[in-house]
């Protein structure tokens, strides 16, 4: 790309480079960025320049995508460490931790109602909660494939939030 | 030289002429900013809503009332909710029309007196009369335009509007989505609280919910939801259904199905004010239909559509009474069965104090008064989604996924590729919308055909694709061979869209039909766009021509753009456009500078941005 445009993302929104983002900062800076660069600020430019803002909004767009979720903002931050995770094919292969993975879908399955609900979904964030401070220990102690590991624990309590939110607005919706 | 004098751009020139056009499934509006306020325009008759229907006659064809009237007598050749085939497929339609015989699956083309048309030459019709009335209200030729589509329209959808405004000779400046532009007429973001809004749309055909958070002009989509076949057609067929049965009717004829659906909307329409009704069914059979009925028949639907507004709303990360402000858009939406329901799920009153049919075109003028640059103080932003994911097909017939739904647009994904056969030059990448995992389960929107790639051994070639869908939810893709850098070359065959060759065909055969001057056309296009091009690189050379490299530079500008002046007042057409490009090219490293330049100062505003937070 010609633009000049930061390619790092903490650098683009001029943030520290760390999973605690400043949400404030990021969103202000988000907006500033493209109260500038956005196409609709080139709508009597000449095609070029559309062009040009379409890319540059974009990439301001993925970049903000990243930095506000956490799990994405924690990917990046490997990523920027040469580390990477490929979506289809990487998992975590700690056996134990595995059968406590099926015992928990099985817990979902079982859920009756709103209050069970509720209380999977608190054990579910303490649980995350615990796999957040140790990714954060890791990647501060730069044991990147421990780190790595955490992540891909994690994503398996973000599925399972995902399908939790499903279920409530199943029992939501009666 | 007199060309590229230094002017200050945008401020003393005269008024740009700008519209908001709602094309909507029932009826469409056209608004325009009228002493700084919008407001919507009358046709001849003194009705500001337009029906949405156009009738075909062998002479000539009519549109809105008269073509109403007409369709009572010729029902064979009226198109009424013309919306609900746009992008779509002959596969998808449940309109009675007759198709042309051999008429393409993804194009379908309806048999009329005035020959075979295409639900893009319909809508073309409906919005050429709406640009008829802004024409006469500004007084001249439209310098741009912005068209609302539903949140929810798919890409094929979106395209299908674009294409049909090309159609019509408008310039489009932005397809919008009905909610923001709802949104923006209400004025929510004169408010100074961070807002969350959640909008809901119900019209004619088409159910949309958005959720919205506003801050300082800025509206900021964080996720929208809806249905683009529910709306309150939907219960007029119900009703439809019951006086069928009531009445005995066992084969309704069109025209008798066409009296009643009008019939039964206006009792609809009624139960708004009133708890029941009698409804006149012709023949001597009057029936009564109480609001209560009413709302037992339509508690089906609320249910989609709070269906919808759940999965938004979790969408969004958000629970409903997060929401502080609820704004209800569509006619649909005067029942106060509506009202209370969502006002109840909400857990807060709803918005309702402008008129729900105009609110969206009222947006939409705002919003074009301030892209074609007549509001250059006004601090107004839209950040939009892309309603549904995109994918492409991989083996086995699933679907990956590349652009999530929900993703702000502008957005843009790259992919690499290679070649599995020794020279191999060509690649197909088939895209689909939707979110599910089969193919089959999606839209199709296209199929690209990627040309040109340097035949290697199998394996070698690097092929990067890069998908960029623009901000108004159109999707584009472009293909390198990275290895040799060689562009491959791109052609698009849309599932259920026009390709380019057919929309130019139309555009001759409309220019045709009006007795115009077909090449007289053509060179008046090409004029106007030359005086596009050269306006707007006086403008950026008024507020950065520093950042030419050297009088080289300024000259060979100024060469082409001189160039370029005098082909425009010839007759030649072609080497107008050729004068455009040349022109382009000239600029290019100019107007990359140029935006580097942006970027620089939008970095740079976030450490003024600091230091007022400081204050």
């Amino acid at each position: 790309m010609p633009l000049e445009l930061p390619q790092n993302y903490f650098e683009l929104f001029q943030l520290a480079c760390a999973l605690e983002v400043d949400e404030r900062q990021l969103t202000e800076r988000y907006r500033g960025l493209q109260r500038e660069l956005h196409p609709d600020r080139f709508a009597a430019a000449g095609p070029q320049e559309r062009r040009l803002a379409a890319q540059a909004a974009a990439h301001v767009n993925q970049a903000y995508r990243t930095l506000n979720d956490r799990h994405e903002c924690a990917t990046y931050l490997l990523h920027l460490q040469g580390v990477t995770i490929d979506d289809e094919k990487d998992t975590s292969t700690d056996t134990e931790f595995l059968m406590q993975q099926m015992e928990l879908r099985e817990g979902m399955e079982a859920l009756d109602g709103m209050p069970a609900a509720e209380a999977f979904g608190a054990r579910l964030e303490q649980e995350a909660g615990a796999l957040w401070e140790d990714f954060g220990a890791c990647y501060a102690g730069e044991r990147w494939p421990d780190a790595r590991e955490a992540l891909l624990k994690l994503r398996f309590y973000r599925r399972l939030q995902q399908q939790l939110q499903a279920r409530r607005e199943q029992f939501a919706a009666g | 030289m007199a060309l590229l004098q230094i002017s200050e751009p945008g401020q003393g020139g005269p008024r740009r002429r700008a519209c908001g056009i709602d094309l909507g499934t029932t009826h469409s509006l056209v608004a325009v900013m009228r002493d700084g306020q919008a407001v919507t325009l009358p046709g001849a008759e003194g009705h500001h809503r337009l029906p949405s229907v156009v009738h075909y006659g062998a002479e000539s064809e009519t549109v809105g009332w008269p073509a109403v009237q007409a369709a009572a007598d010729d029902p064979d050749n009226a198109f009424f909710s013309i919306k609900r085939s746009m992008g779509r497929g002959t596969a998808d339609l449940d309109d009675a029309h007759d198709l042309v015989e051999g008429s393409a699956a993804g194009v379908p083309r309806f048999r009329t007196v005035a020959g075979p048309k295409t639900a893009v030459e319909v809508s073309a019709d409906i919005l050429s009369a709406l640009r008829a009335r802004a024409e006469e209200e500004l007084g001249g030729e439209l310098d741009g335009a912005v068209i609302t589509v539903p949140a929810y329209f798919d890409e094929a959808q979106r395209q299908a509007t674009k294409d049909a405004a090309r159609l019509a000779g408008l310039p489009v400046l932005r397809l919008i989505n009905e909610p923001t532009a709802a949104s923006i007429a209400y004025g929510l973001d004169q408010q100074d609280d961070r807002g969350l809004i959640a909008v809901f749309d119900l019209g004619g055909g088409t159910f949309d919910i958005s959720v919205l958070r506003l801050s300082r002009g800025v509206f900021e989509v964080l996720a929208t939801g809806g249905d683009t076949e529910l709306g309150g057609d939907d219960l007029d067929r119900i009703l439809l259904a019951w006086v069928q049965k009531e009445c005995g009717v066992e084969e309704a004829d069109r025209a008798w199905t066409r009296r009643i659906l009008q019939v039964v909307r206006e009792a609809r329409e009624a139960l708004s004010k009133q708890e029941s009704i009698q409804v006149d069914c012709g023949d001597g059979r009057v029936l009564t239909l109480t609001r209560d009925e009413l709302e037992q028949w339509s508690a089906p639907l609320l249910e989609r559509m709070l269906q919808c507004c759940r999965r938004a709303l979790s969408d969004a990360g958000l629970e409903a009474g997060e929401v502080q402000e609820v704004v209800m858009v569509g006619g649909v939406t005067r029942m106060p069965y509506l009202r209370r329901e969502v006002s109840k799920f909400f857990s807060r009153e709803v918005h309702t104090g402008i008129d729900p049919d105009r609110v969206v075109a009222l947006g939409a003028a705002v919003q074009a008064d301030v892209l074609v640059g007549n509001a250059q103080d006004q601090d107004l932003l839209l950040l939009d989604v892309i309603p549904l994911s995109l994918g492409i097909e991989i083996m086995g017939g699933l679907v990956e996924r590349i652009i999530d739904r929900n993703t702000t647009i502008p957005a843009h994904h790259a992919q690499e590729f290679t070649t599995f056969k020794d020279g191999q030059t060509a690649l197909a990448v088939h895209v689909v919308q939707g979110e599910r995992e089969l193919v089959s389960d999606c839209r199709s929107l296209a199929r690209f055909e990627l040309r040109d790639i340097p035949p290697m051994t199998a394996g070698a070639a690097r092929i990067r694709v890069e998908y960029q869908v623009d901000a108004d939810g159109l999707l584009t893709v472009e293909a390198m061979e990275t290895v040799s850098g060689v562009r491959a070359g791109v052609s698009v065959k849309p599932s259920y869209g026009l390709e380019e060759s057919e929309i130019e065909q139309m555009l001759r055969e409309s220019i045709e039909h009006a007795e115009e001057d077909v090449a007289s056309r053509a060179l008046n296009e090409q004029q106007v766009e030359a005086d596009r091009v050269v306006q707007a690189l006086r403008d950026a050379l008024a507020v950065d021509g520093d950042i030419l490299s050297d009088d080289a530079e300024r000259a060979g500008i100024e060469e082409a753009a001189k160039a370029l002046i005098q082909l425009r007042d010839g007759t030649d057409a072609d080497a107008i456009r050729t004068g455009i490009k040349a022109l382009e090219e000239a600029c290019e490293p100019f107007v990359e500078r140029r935006m580097n330049r942006s970027i620089r100062q939008a970095m740079q505003g976030h450490r003024v941005e600091e230091f007022q937070e400081q204050d």
